[in-house]
């Protein structure tokens, strides 16, 4: 015991003698007393806001906290030295110290609990995971039957401006306007399949209302092909719908699956936490 | 007196221990440890539960008789008598180095002690200190003396309380997301302990040559040369002895705890502690959002007070910090979850030294635009900006989901888990 004091009391003196001595500066009156540059008082000054920022922000609530589930708080953390337990090693027949085990024992029973919501969690986790999954394949062939009716409504577009010219302009323009927006359908659909859901639906909010103006002139036309044009067209309208519709079911499955990914992570901090204050030799 | 503690946690054989000391000296020390490492912190527990911890934080040193049960008197012993004994101290504790290094390095070593030498300075300072117990005179001037007062006591609590704290959580936290290397090392704990205990000196380094001037100013005085001299010019010196400090607290604990034969006071103490902790915040926890929100404005607003040139400056800060806090536990709609939950994923000591670099940039340009003006406004509004950065990069709810919670969490090697990657996230 006595080597063990003087260690301690060397490491104690080594640090307390290091050089005491004291450097000149003027007193602090104001910014060009304090601070011979800015740099050196900009410094000062977020060093200020660190301090503030130390007392009052990253220091909040020491019992307590995320996903403190145990109720026994994580201000544990602060009676464990500085040593990080390790993983608390198997009961062995060998161990001879019965009041030991029975601690360990204790503990593991104190954090089934806990053991059991991460369980739980994950099990969640994989159901949302398979659930999106199964949306984003729900719009992927939505996509497709879309992209495919844009295809065979582009492909009729042609004979229709060709009849309808000179002949009805109205229609010939609307069955223009039509291909043209056929051809965009395709760039829009991989930006959805890319998951960039909020550029696509403000393209096909757009789309729509253009298609739906041509679709009026198509119907009432009497040029060749402009009734299968705008049938088309509609055919193309409804899948559109189909489209909307797994898109805002990919975006709840995201959220959920978002949702169920942080419960695992605040079960799996819980655990950590029961793990960490149950006795542990630090 | 290891033998009188038999191992943790039965009732029956710590009554055999209490029954049977070899000595009264020994009795008195075992009883000592008791007070300091578990019946004080049980009776704090429900009024400050992150106080009673650090409490319970040097009873690592419990086996090393007697320095485990005289090390919290001796750190009240040192600043009680900080005026009468140290050279230089006057005004305040910042005049002198060796008081500063004192501080820094028994607080590192054992927070207990360091709360001890809080303590025993203040009760000192309020004795020995200037304006002895000062009762006469107007409100506004007492309440200026003891303001300012107030303020010396809150930077010397940053280094013995919170820093060594801060600087553990942050141990806790990344030994574990370094991929590799066992987080249980001595030297990789060491070294992170240290580089946080280092950085942590630094900015109080820093703050402290403004944030110390209400003790004098409030009163109608311009800080002592000394006041400011030590933090400014032997930064290094401090940081140095803190660092120090740091690695020996690692590889003292490491030495001196694991050691089977000698572990058995410190595992009864721990254990003991375990069983008392019950009322753990039992009243912390009941006081409302709103009024915690309140009182961390008022020690914000009162911590920058070295920084304000009217009271104008104060009102801001007032407001800001009270917005900020609103805004932190959701009274206000602010910061988007996705965004909270992905800025918690980086370790809080990346999150910090981000806040406070970025504050520098910012704080340089601000001040070095208004440097002429000789105006300490620009050190506010830097000061400022570098706080709304911390609320910024700590944004959890303070009692749902807090940074110090966050940082906590990863004490463990996780345990099996069928999902590895994202058991680690």
């Amino acid at each position: 015991m006595t080597r063990r004091l003087l260690a301690f009391l060397v490491a104690v003196a080594g640090f307390m003698l290091l050089g005491v001595g004291v450097a000149a500066a003027d007193n602090c009156s104001g910014l060009n007393d304090c601070w011979g540059t800015a740099a050196a008082a900009g410094t000062a000054a977020a060093g200020a806001g660190a301090a503030a920022a130390a007392a009052a922000v990253a220091n909040k609530d020491p019992k307590g906290g995320a996903g403190d589930k145990t109720g026994k708080g994580t201000g544990d953390a602060a009676k464990l030295g500085t040593q990080i337990p390790p993983v608390p090693p198997p009961k062995t027949p060998t161990d001879k110290d019965g009041k030991k085990d029975d601690n360990k024992k204790k503990d593991e029973t104190q954090c089934e609990v806990e053991r059991a919501a991460v369980e739980a969690a994950e099990a969640a986790l994989i159901a949302a995971q398979s659930g999106h999954a199964l949306n984003q394949a729900g719009l992927q062939v939505a996509l497709q039957q879309a992209v495919a009716l844009a295809a065979a409504a582009q492909a009729l577009a042609p004979a229709v401006i060709a009849a309808a010219a000179g002949e009805d302009p109205g229609a010939a323009a609307a069955a223009a306007s039509v291909s043209t927006s056929m051809g965009q359908v395709a760039s829009w659909a991989a930006a959805m399949q890319a998951g960039n859901l909020e550029l696509a639906r403000a393209q096909i909010t757009t789309t729509r209302a253009a298609l739906e103006g041509h679709v009026a002139v198509l119907s009432v036309s009497q040029v060749e092909g402009a009734g299968e044009l705008a049938e088309a067209v509609e055919a193309f309208l409804e899948s559109l719908e189909v489209v909307g519709d797994s898109a805002e079911s990919v975006d709840e499955s995201r959220e959920e699956l978002d949702e169920a990914q942080h419960e695992r992570d605040e079960a799996q901090k819980a655990l950590d936490d029961c793990l960490a204050s149950g006795g542990q030799a630090v | 007196m290891t033998d009188e503690l038999p191992p943790p946690p039965d009732p029956a054989s710590r009554q055999d221990a209490d029954a049977k000391p070899g000595t009264a000296a020994e009795a008195s020390l075992d009883r000592l440890n008791r007070f300091w490492y578990v019946k004080l912190p049980a009776r704090i527990d429900p009024w400050l539960p992150g106080t009673a911890d650090a409490l319970h934080d040097g009873v690592w040193t419990a086996d090393i008789t007697p320095v485990g049960a005289l090390l919290p008197v001796a750190g009240f012993v040192v600043g009680f008598f900080a005026h009468p004994v140290f050279p230089g101290v006057t005004n305040v504790w910042s005049e002198s180095l060796l008081f500063i290094l004192v501080a820094v390095g028994i607080s590192i070593l054992s927070r207990t002690a360091g709360i001890m030498l809080l303590l025993g300075y203040i009760v000192g300072d309020l004795l020995f200190g200037p304006d002895f117990f000062v009762f006469a005179g107007t409100f506004q001037r007492l309440a200026k003396v003891y303001g300012g007062k107030l303020v010396s006591y809150l930077l010397l609590a940053i280094p013995t309380v919170f820093s060594p704290l801060m600087a553990r959580k942050w141990t806790v936290q990344l030994a574990r997301r370094i991929p590799g290397i066992d987080p249980t090392r001595t030297a990789l704990r060491a070294g992170i302990y240290a580089a946080g205990c280092g950085v942590l000196a630094w900015f109080w380094a820093q703050g402290t040559i403004v944030l110390i001037r209400p003790l004098f100013v409030w009163v109608d005085q311009s800080p002592t040369v000394e006041a400011v001299s030590q933090v400014q010019t032997r930064g290094t010196t401090i940081i140095l002895t803190t660092v120090i400090a740091a690695i020996a607290r690692v590889f003292l604990d490491e030495f001196f705890v694991p050691k089977s034969g000698s572990v058995t006071v410190v595992n009864a103490l721990r254990a003991e502690r375990e069983e008392t902790d019950e009322r753990q915040g039992e009243f912390w926890d009941k006081v409302p959002q709103p009024a915690t929100i309140v009182g961390t404005a008022g020690l914000v607003t009162l911590l920058l007070g070295g920084t304000y040139t009217s009271w104008v400056d104060a009102a801001i800060v007032a407001a800001a910090a009270l917005a900020l806090g609103a805004l932190r536990i959701g009274l206000i709609p602010g910061l988007p979850k996705a965004y909270r939950d992905q800025v918690e994923r980086i370790p809080s000591m990346f999150r910090f030294l981000a806040a406070f670099f970025v504050g520098l940039i910012v704080s340089q340009t601000i001040v070095g635009q208004m440097f002429e003006s000789g105006s300490l406004r620009p050190v506010m509004i830097g000061a400022i900006v570098t706080f709304v950065l911390f609320y910024a990069l700590f944004p959890s709810q303070q009692r749902s989901v807090t940074p110090a919670a966050d940082s906590v969490a990863p004490q463990m090697a996780p345990p099996p888990s069928p999902n590895p990657a994202a058991a680690n996230p």
